[in-house]
C-alpha cells in the first residue's frame, strides 16, 4: 500500500511547527500505525534525514507512552484502541494520514510528535496517593471488599496515562484521567480516609493546568482503557462531597 | 575531536520534575461554575417547560383566544392579593434574568478557558469526530439569547421586530368584563409571516439541542454517577428537548397551516 | 576512548582464532525423529566443544562471598536484619541515595527511602515513573500467605522456586522472597492496587505457572499494571513531600566510581542532550532486564541494558547472562517491520494442537493441508504430555522444526496452533467462553480469525534471569551499588517461576533495599557526598561525552537498528531455546565480526543537543554487541544445562541434564579492561533446605 504522511516537525519546545509531507511505498495492512512510523523513519535514516520523533514503549496497550493525533482524532481512527493497536488496514491506498502530537496547552511539544504529559503526574502527586508507609499496612484479609467493588475500582484503575482524554478534548480538560483515579481510590478502603482531602487537592491542580469539562464525550471515545464517561461525573460528586467537609475530614 | 557538549559547568544542575502548584487555582473554580450553570439551566429548562404549557393552550378546542388571554392574564397577577399587582411577575422575571447572567457567565468563563487550554498552534483544525452538539453550546446559546432579544421585541414589547398589527391595548375582554392585552392576536398575527415562522422553528431546534446536551450535563455537573440515574437523565433530555420542539415549533407552523387562526 | 576500534575492541586480537562463517544455517536433518534420536545420542557422543577457544575468551578468576547469613536458610532473613546497623532517624536526610529506575522495585525503594527520610533522587528515561516496564506484566503475583488449606507454607514456595530455577540461585534469597511476598500484598493492596476479590469479599488467589498450590493473586489480566501504578503513585506522594526527586527524562550513562565506592552516575538529559553529573552516597539500580538483546522480544521498546552494563564496565560482576526465559507462545513476526513480538498465554495449549507440516517450505494454506500431511510433533516426540510439555520443551521442539525449514507464515518463523480439534470435540462456544480475550488480541493483530485458521505462533524471550551480581545484601562488587528486580540475578536461578517476578520487583524495592542499604549508609556517617568538582566527576563526564561524539561522528551508512537486527538474527540463532559449543563459538566470532562492522559502518544522524532517539538506540546498541559476547561466552562456559540454559551436549531424552558437582555455582563476570580475556569469578551454592535434585518434568 502507498500512504502519503503529513507529519507535524517541530525541533524543539516553543519553536516554530510545520508539516512535512513523506510517502510510504510498501505499507502493508497488518502495520500499525507506528511500524508505519517506523518504516518512515527507516527510509529517513538510510537518506541521512532527522527521524520523525515520536514515543512508544510497550506496543501492547498498557504503558500509555505512545500517542500521537491521527487525522485529528488520539491515536487513530478506531474508538478505545492505542495508536499501537491501530493497524493500516484502516486506510485506503493512496490516503494521506496525518500524524500530529498530543493537542493541549498542557502539553507542550518536545519534539515531532512528543509532547510533555507530566501535568497529569502532577494530578496524581498533588492527592492520586495512599499515605500508608511500607510496612505499615494491616493484613489485606481483614479488610473486606465486595467482588463487585473490586472489579469497579478495576475499571477506573485501567487508565494508562496516555493522555488522549485530553487531545481529545475540544476544551483541553483531563476530567476522564483525574475521575478515573478518583473514582478508584475512592472505592478501595485505604483510598477512603483522605477522600475529600484528595478531592480538593486534585480538582486544584486539574484546573491549574487543564481546561474545564463541557460533558461534550470526545473522551471516553479515545480513552484505549475504555474508561468510562462516568468518570467525568466522578470529578464532580468528589469536589461537591468536599465541599460538605470540612478542613480534614474524610 | 570537537565536542558537541559545550557547557561543562553546573555539571551537576540536573532539572527536577516540576511539583504541584501551591497557590489555589483561577476563581471561580470550574466545578463550581459548572455547579452554577447546571443550577441556572435546570431554572430556566423549567422555566421553558413552564412557558410551553401556556402556549398549549392556543390548541384548546373552544376559544383558545379566551383561554390564552386569559392565562396570560393571570401570569400577570399570580399571588394576588398575597402580593400586590405585578409583584410576582417582576420577581419571576428578575429570577429568571438572574439565572440567565449566571449562566451566560459561567458558560463564557468555561469556554474562555477551555479556548485557552486546547492549544495547537499552527495545527490544522479538526475535523469534528463526534458529538457536534456538545462542542457547539457556546453557539447554539448565543442563537438563544439572540432569540430571546427576539422575542421579547416580538411578542412582550411589541417594538423592531414585532408585526405592524402588534397592540399592547387591554383591547381583548374576558367573561368577567376585565379588559386585557390580546396576546392571543398578538401571537397569531406574529406567526403569519412565514419567514418569523420559520425563525421560530428553527430556533426551537437549536433550543431542543442545547436542552438536550443541558440535562445531560447536569447530572454530570451535580456528580451524578449511577448507571441508572444517568439513563434516566440521558432519557430525560431527549424527551424534554422533543417536548419542547414539537410542542413549540408546532404552533407557528400551525399558524401557517391555518389551524390556528384567529 | 580512542576512534580506532580495532584499539578498543577487547575481541580484535582474539579474532583469528573464532570461526567464521556466513551464518547459513547447518542442514537440519529432515527425520521427524531427529530430536529425540539426537537426544539420547548425544549425551555419549564425544562431546566436541571448542575447549581450546573457551582458553582463549576466559580465565577462571576468584570464588567470592555472597554474604548469606550462616544460620538455617530459614532464619537467614530475620539474622541478617537482627545484625544491620540502623541510621538516627535526624541523620537520614543527610544521606543522598540515587535510585535508578521507576517499576516495582525502583518506584518501590525510592518511596519507602523517602518515607524512612533519606534524600532520594530518582532517574528515569520515562516521562514518568509510571511508563516503566513492570507495568506489563499480565499474569499475577506470588506470595506464600497459604490462607487455603491446600497446603502452600513459605517453605514450599521456596521449594517450587529452588527446582524450578534449577538450583542456581540462593535458597536464602528465595526464604526472604517468599518471607516478605506475604507482607508486600498487604502493602500493595493498601497502596492503591486493586487485586481481585471472591464474592466472600476476601482476596481472590489462582494457581499459575505449572504450581499445584493457588498462591499467585492478580487483577484481572493487568496485575503489573496495578502494581506498578501504586508503587508509582506513592513515589509521588513522596516526589510532592519533597523527600524525592523525580528526574525525568535523564538517561544513566555511567556510573562513578571513587575510592573503590559507587558514588554517583552520569545522566544524559534526554531533551537537551546535555551531560550532567550526581554524586550520592549510594546508587540503586533498579533498570530491568537485557532481553532486548534479541532485537525483537516480547519487551518493550526502550527496555535496555545500558545501565547495567555500564556499571559492569565499571567493576560491578555480571551474573549468570546466559539465562535468558523463552516463552513458547508468542506472536511470531508477520512481517518485517513488526516491532517487537507480543505475548499470547500459554494456556491456549491446554485445546490447542500445535503442529508445522511435514513437507519443508510448505506455502500451502493451512487448510490446504491434508491430517496426514500434518506433523504433530509435540504430541508424537512426548506422548504422554503431548502439548502440555513444560514451556522450555515446548520452546525448544518449535525452534527445532522453525530451524529444522518447518516454518509456517510469511517468514516461516513459526508453527500453528490450531484450535479445531478443540472445538470439535467442546464447540466453538465454550472454546469462545474460555479463549475469547486471547482470540480477539490475536485478530485484533493479525487480522486472522483464530476460529477458522489456526494461529501462528513461536517462543519469544521474555525475561533475563541473569543480572549484576549481587550479595545476599542486594550490593554488587562495588561497595555503594546495589541492585533491585530484574536488573540483578537473585531469586530466580537458571529458570523464573510464572508470577514470581512482580514479587521480587516489589520485595527489592519494599522490604529488602530499605533494610540494606541504611546498613551501607550507617558507616558513611559525616561523610558528605563526593564533591561534584572532583576529578572522578570530570572524568566520567569526559568519558560518557566521549562515547557520544564517537557515535555521533562515525559517518557510516546504516542507522543502529540495522546492526541491533543483525545482533538479534546471531542470538536468536545461537544462544536461544538451546545451545551448543559449536553454535555458541559461530555466535561469538559474528558477534565480534558484527561490533567491528558496528563501529566502522554505524550512522548517527542528527545532533547530540536535543531529543535525538537515533543517538539513543546506537549506544544501547553498542553495549548489547558487547554483553551478547559476554552472555555467549557464558553459555560456552557453562558446560552443563540449567533451567533455560539448554545445551544439546547435556541432555537426556531432551531434558536438561544438570552438573550438580562442577556448576552448583553462580557465574560472576568481571570486566576485563577493554582487552582482556573475560573473569569469571564464582559463588559457590549450597542447599540446606532444598537439597539437590534432578528435574524431571516426567
Amino acid at each position: 500500500m502507498r500512504l502519503i504522511l503529513e507529519i507535524w516537525r517541530q525541533d524543539r519546545p516553543g519553536a516554530d511547527g510545520r508539516y512535512e509531507t513523506h510517502e510510504v511505498v510498501d505499507a502493508t495492512p497488518e502495520m500499525s500505525l507506528l511500524e508505519l512510523l517506523d518504516r518512515l523513519n527507516h527510509q529517513l535514516v538510510e537518506n541521512n534525514t532527522d527521524p520523525v520523533a515520536f514515543e512508544s514503549d510497550c506496543r501492547e496497550g498498557i504503558c500509555g507512552t505512545c500517542g500521537v493525533d491521527v487525522n485529528g482524532v488520539p491515536h487513530g481512527p478506531r474508538d478505545n484502541v492505542p495508536a499501537c493497536g491501530q493497524h493500516v488496514r484502516d486506510f485506503k491506498d493512496g490516503q494521506t494520514v496525518r500524524f500530529e502530537p498530543f493537542r493541549s496547552k498542557a502539553f507542550p511539544v518536545l519534539r515531532d510528535l512528543i509532547v510533555d504529559r507530566t501535568g497529569l503526574d502532577r494530578i496524581i502527586q498533588a492527592g492520586g496517593t495512599i499515605a500508608v508507609d511500607a510496612g505499615t499496612a494491616p493484613d489485606a484479609e481483614t479488610v473486606q471488599v465486595t467482588h463487585d467493588d473490586a472489579e469497579r475500582a478495576l475499571d477506573f484503575a485501567a487508565c494508562i496515562g496516555c493522555g488522549a482524554c485530553v487531545s481529545a478534548c475540544p476544551n483541553g480538560a483531563a476530567y476522564l484521567f483525574t475521575g478515573s483515579k478518583l473514582a478508584h481510590l475512592a472505592l478501595i478502603p485505604h483510598g477512603k480516609q483522605e477522600r475529600a482531602k484528595r478531592a480538593r487537592a486534585m480538582v486544584d491542580q486539574m484546573e491549574h493546568e487543564f481546561g474545564p469539562c463541557s460533558q461534550i464525550g470526545e473522551c471516553a471515545l479515545a480513552c484505549p482503557a475504555e474508561i468510562p464517561l462516568s468518570a467525568i461525573a466522578v470529578v464532580n460528586r468528589e469536589r461537591i462531597r468536599a465541599g460538605f467537609k470540612k478542613g480534614k475530614a474524610n | 575531536m570537537s565536542s558537541q557538549f559545550e557547557e561543562r559547568s553546573g555539571i551537576d544542575q540536573i532539572p527536577v520534575a516540576k511539583r504541584p502548584a501551591t497557590t489555589p487555582p483561577p476563581r471561580p473554580q470550574t466545578w463550581l461554575l459548572k455547579l452554577i450553570m447546571a443550577l441556572t439551566g435546570s431554572v430556566l429548562v423549567a422555566f421553558l417547560l413552564f412557558h410551553l404549557a401556556g402556549n398549549l393552550k392556543v390548541y384548546l378546542p373552544d376559544d383558545p383566544r379566551l383561554h390564552f388571554n386569559e392565562y396570560a392574564h393571570w401570569l400577570r397577577g399570580l399571588l394576588n392579593p398575597l402580593v400586590p399587582g405585578e409583584t410576582f411577575l417582576w420577581v419571576f422575571r428578575g429570577t429568571l434574568v438572574l439565572c440567565l447572567v449566571l449562566h451566560l457567565y459561567s458558560g463564557l468563563t468555561i469556554k474562555i478557558r477551555a479556548w485557552r487550554a486546547r492549544g495547537g498552534r499552527g495545527r490544522a483544525v479538526n475535523v469534528t469526530k463526534h458529538h457536534l452538539v456538545g462542542r457547539t453550546m457556546i453557539w447554539s446559546g448565543g442563537i438563544i439569547l439572540a432569540f430571546i432579544i427576539f422575542h421579547l421585541l416580538d411578542l412582550t414589547l411589541g417594538r423592531g421586530v414585532a408585526s405592524s398589527k402588534f397592540s399592547s391595548a387591554a383591547s381583548y375582554d374576558l367573561p368577567d368584563g376585565t379588559a386585557v392585552t390580546d396576546a392571543y392576536s398578538n401571537l397569531v398575527h406574529s406567526f403569519e409571516r412565514p419567514s418569523v415562522a420559520a425563525f421560530y422553528v428553527l430556533v426551537m431546534m437549536v433550543v431542543a439541542f442545547h436542552i438536550n446536551h443541558g440535562i445531560w450535563s447536569i447530572i454530570n455537573d451535580f456528580g451524578g454517577t449511577a448507571k441508572r440515574t444517568r439513563n434516566v437523565f440521558l432519557f430525560l433530555a431527549a424527551v424534554a428537548a422533543l417536548i419542547i420542539v414539537i410542542g413549540n415549533a408546532s404552533i407557528p407552523l400551525a399558524v401557517q397551516l391555518g389551524v390556528i387562526t384567529l | 576512548m580512542t576512534t580506532d576500534p580495532a584499539a578498543t575492541d577487547p575481541t580484535v586480537q582474539a579474532d583469528q582464532t573464532v570461526p567464521v562463517d556466513d551464518a547459513a544455517p547447518p542442514a537440519p536433518s529432515t527425520d521427524p525423529a531427529y530430536a529425540v534420536t539426537r537426544g539420547t545420542a548425544s549425551d555419549n557422543s564425544p562431546a566436541d566443544p571448542p575447549t581450546g577457544l573457551l582458553e582463549e575468551l576466559r580465565v577462571v578468576g576468584q570464588p567470592i562471598d555472597g554474604h548469606v547469613p550462616t544460620v538455617h536458610p530459614r532464619d537467614a532473613w530475620t539474622d541478617r536484619k537482627l545484625h544491620y546497623n540502623l541510621v538516627n532517624p535526624s541523620n537520614r536526610a543527610k544521606f543522598k541515595i540515587i535510585v535508578v529506575g521507576t517499576g516495582l522495585s525502583g518506584a518501590g525503594a525510592a518511596a519507602a527511602l523517602g518515607e524512612l527520610g533519606y534524600d532520594v533522587e530518582v532517574f528515569s528515561f520515562h516521562d514518568v515513573p509510571r511508563r516503566a516496564h513492570s507495568i506489563a506484566a499480565q499474569g499475577g503475583i506470588n506470595a506464600p500467605r497459604a490462607r487455603k488449606v491446600d497446603n502452600d507454607s513459605i517453605d514450599r514456595f521456596v521449594k517450587d522456586t529452588v527446582k524450578g530455577g534449577d538450583y542456581r540461585g540462593r535458597e536464602q534469597d528465595a526464604y526472604r522472597l517468599g518471607e516478605e511476598g506475604i507482607r508486600v500484598i498487604d502493602h500493595m493492596q493498601a497502596i492503591g492496587a486493586s487485586f481481585a476479590r471472591e464474592y466472600g469479599g476476601q482476596l481472590a488467589t489462582r494457581s499459575f505457572g505449572g504450581v499445584q498450590v493457588s498462591r499467585t493473586y492478580y487483577t484481572r489480566g493487568q496485575t503489573g499494571q496495578q502494581l506498578e501504578l501504586a508503587a508509582a503513585q506513592a513515589l509521588a506522594r513522596q516526589v510532592a513531600a519533597g523527600t524525592c526527586k523525580l528526574h525525568s527524562r535523564q538517561e544513566m550513562l555511567d556510573l562513578i566510581v571513587k575510592d573503590g565506592r559507587a558514588q554517583g552516575i552520569v545522566v544524559r538529559d534526554l531533551i537537551t542532550g546535555k551531560v550532567r553529573a550526581r554524586t550520592a552516597h549510594a546508587v540503586i539500580l533498579c533498570t530491568g532486564g537485557y532481553g532486548n538483546i534479541y532485537y525483537k522480544a516480547t519487551l518493550a521498546k526502550n527496555s535496555n541494558a545500558t545501565a547495567i552494563w555500564r556499571a559492569y564496565k565499571r567493576g560491578a560482576f555480571f551474573a549468570n547472562p546466559c539465562f535468558v526465559q523463552i516463552h513458547p507462545t508468542a506472536l511470531p513476526l508477520m512481517s518485517q517491520w513488526q516491532s517487537k513480538k507480543t505475548l499470547m498465554s500459554e494456556s491456549l495449549r491446554n485445546d490447542g494442537r500445535i503442529w508445522a507440516p511435514r513437507q519443508r517450505d510448505d506455502d500451502r494454506d493451512p487448510a490446504d493441508i491434508p491430517e496426514d500431511e500434518r506433523y504433530y510433533f509435540l504430541e508424537e516426540r512426548y506422548p504422554a504430555f503431548g502439548n502440555l510439555v513444560p514451556r522450555d520443551v515446548a520452546s525448544r521442539n518449535i525452534r527445532e522444526r522453525i530451524d529444522a525449514g518447518y516454518g509456517v507464515g510469511p517468514l516461516k518463523n513459526a508453527v500453528y496452533l490450531d484450535f479445531k480439534t478443540g472445538i470439535e470435540r467442546l464447540g466453538v462456544k465454550l472454546i469462545r467462553e474460555r479463549y475469547s480475550n486471547l482470540f480477539h488480541m490475536y485478530e485484533e493483530l493479525t487480522g486472522e480469525d483464530p476460529y477458522t485458521r489456526p494461529m501462528r505462533i513461536a517462543p519469544s524471550v521474555h525475561f533475563t534471569m541473569g543480572g549484576l551480581w549481587t550479595d545476599y545484601d542486594m550490593m554488587t562488587s562495588i561497595p555503594g551499588l546495589f541492585v533491585g528486580g530484574e536488573a540483578g540475578w537473585a531469586y530466580h536461578g537458571a529458570n523464573r517461576l510464572g508470577a514470581n517476578s512482580l514479587l521480587s520487583g516489589c520485595v527489592d524495592g519494599w522490604f529488602t533495599l530499605p533494610y540494606t542499604v541504611p546498613n551501607y549508609l550507617a558507616g558513611l556517617l559525616g561523610k558528605a557526598p563526593l564533591d561534584p568538582a572532583d576529578s572522578a566527576v570530570a572524568q566520567t563526564i569526559a568519558d560518557v561525552e566521549a562515547g557520544l561524539d564517537r557515535l555521533l561522528q562515525n559517518n557510516g551508512s546504516h542507522g543502529p537498528d540495522h546492526f541491533h537486527e543483525k545482533l538479534g538474527a546471531i542470538m536468536d540463532r545461537y544462544a536461544s531455546v538451546s545451545r551448543d559449543p559449536e553454535g555458541l563459538a559461530k555466535a561469538i566470532g559474528l558477534i565480534r565480526q558484527l561490533r567491528q562492522e558496528f563501529w566502522r559502518d554505524v550512522k548517527v544522524v542528527g545532533t547530540g543537543d536535543r531529543l535525538n532517539q537515533e543517538l539513543e538506540t546506537a549506544g544501547r546498541v553498542a553495549d548489547y554487541l558487547e554483553l551478547a559476547e559476554l552472555l555467549c561466552v557464558d553459555a560456552l562456559d557453562r558446560d552443563e544445562s540449567a533451567g533455560a540454559h539448554f545445551r544439546t551436549d547435556h541432555e537426556i531424552d531432551g531434558e536438561a541434564k544438570r552438573n550438580d558437582e562442577d556448576w552448583c555455582f553462580c557465574s560472576a563476570w568481571q570486566y576485563p579492561g577493554p582487552a582482556g580475556k573475560h573473569i569469571r569469578n564464582f559463588e559457590t551454592l549450597t542447599f540446606r533446605a532444598v537439597p539437590l535434585q534432578q528435574r524431571n518434568y516426567k
